[in-house]
């Protein structure tokens, strides 16, 4: 066998200890640049397949699966974070309603879950993350902003879709 | 314990390789048989999220398959490792699709390429978070993922309900300064 599985395994035990100390960090320290420590703290152990790689002569062969997997499950959680992070408000729809037995009219989900974001919020986390950049008349997108935007349009495009409602 | 280096040694290198790449490029090929799927399915009403899922479901023993073809053998750590990766970058997938879908960065993103959004919050007139809660509700009603009997919502014990429990639980792990509404 030229690419062996043996230690594919070692992909889950090294995202599982990373995956450990993000939960940690995040719940002990006020993290400012989520996705750049969050990329960081995630990719850190692909430097120590490489450290293993090169001091103890071990066979690449060996350590490509566990990488790829490691890699994957890390780029799967970047995916997903935002979720967690902007408190996706379908999902609290979905558990404010298991929560009600009696069940809930629309106004009463709207008057709760409406004071969790503004858009002005959403604006300035744009802003933050350097997508979007204040001029005289208003905000409009960095390049890369524009780059982001202009993808997911295309995207939706090639699917012949309308632009999401968001 | 250190395994013996083992190197490119026959052609079969090439095709171990050619199915990593192949289980790697996995999105590409989802979103290949999704467009079509989109494309030819676009006006049968089908909700667009249960289109993807399906088409994701559709692509995952579909990339198993061929890696299997490629590397002409039949194990199960080599049918596990297969599955898992091709779930996990199905996710990825479904995630990409979700955030063009649901977004709401991406749609403040979007309008304000269009036309620049005004300092005085202007936008929220046409996006405000009301709007998002509405579009929100009616999205999950025509998922089937709650119902709706005089004018009252309510709770359906669905897949997605018990990842939402799960996915606020783990929220206020990560986040424990926040309360759950």
């Amino acid at each position: 066998m030229i690419v062996s599985l043996d230690y594919a395994w070692v992909g889950l035990v090294t995202y599982g200890i990373s995956h450990l100390a993000h939960i940690w960090v995040w719940r002990n320290f006020l993290v400012r640049r989520e996705v750049l420590l969050l990329i960081a703290l995630t990719f850190s152990p692909l430097a120590c397949y490489i450290a293993v790689l090169v001091i103890h002569s071990f066979s690449l062969v060996h350590l490509i699966p566990p990488m790829a997997l490691h890699l994957v499950l890390s780029i799967h959680y970047i995916a997903i974070y935002p979720a967690f992070q902007a408190s996706s408000p379908s999902i609290r729809i979905l558990w404010l309603l298991s929560r009600s037995s009696s069940g809930l009219t629309r106004q009463g989900i709207v008057t709760r879950l409406t004071d969790s974001r503004s858009t002005e919020g959403l604006v300035h986390e744009l802003s933050r993350s350097r997508l979007l950049r204040r001029n005289k008349t208003g905000w409009t997108p960095t390049r890369l902003g524009k780059n982001l935007a202009i993808a997911f349009e295309w995207y939706r495009r090639l699917l012949g879709l309308p632009i999401g409602d968001g | 314990m250190v395994p013996p280096s083992s190197g490119p040694t026959d052609r079969g290198w090439v095709m171990h390789l050619l199915s990593l790449l192949f289980t790697l490029s996995a999105p590409v090929w989802f979103a290949g048989i999704h467009i079509v799927a989109s494309r030819c399915l676009c006006r049968s009403g089908i909700a667009r999220q249960k289109l993807t899922t399906l088409c994701l479901i559709l692509g995952i023993p579909l990339i198993t398959f061929f890696v299997l073809l490629f590397e002409r053998r039949l194990s199960a750590p080599l049918l596990g490792y297969t599955f898992v990766m091709g779930a996990a970058l199905a996710h990825i997938y479904f995630h990409i699709f979700n955030m063009s879908e649901t977004a709401r960065r991406i749609k403040v993103l979007i309008m304000a390429r269009h036309e620049s959004l005004p300092l005085d919050n202007g936008c929220a007139r046409n996006y405000s978070p009301q709007n998002r809660i509405e579009i929100r509700i009616q999205r999950l009603l025509d998922l089937r993922q709650i119902a709706e009997h005089d004018e009252r919502l309510f709770f359906r014990p669905t897949l997605l309900s018990l990842v939402a429990k799960v996915m606020v639980g783990y929220e206020y792990l990560l986040f424990p300064g926040r309360r759950p509404i």
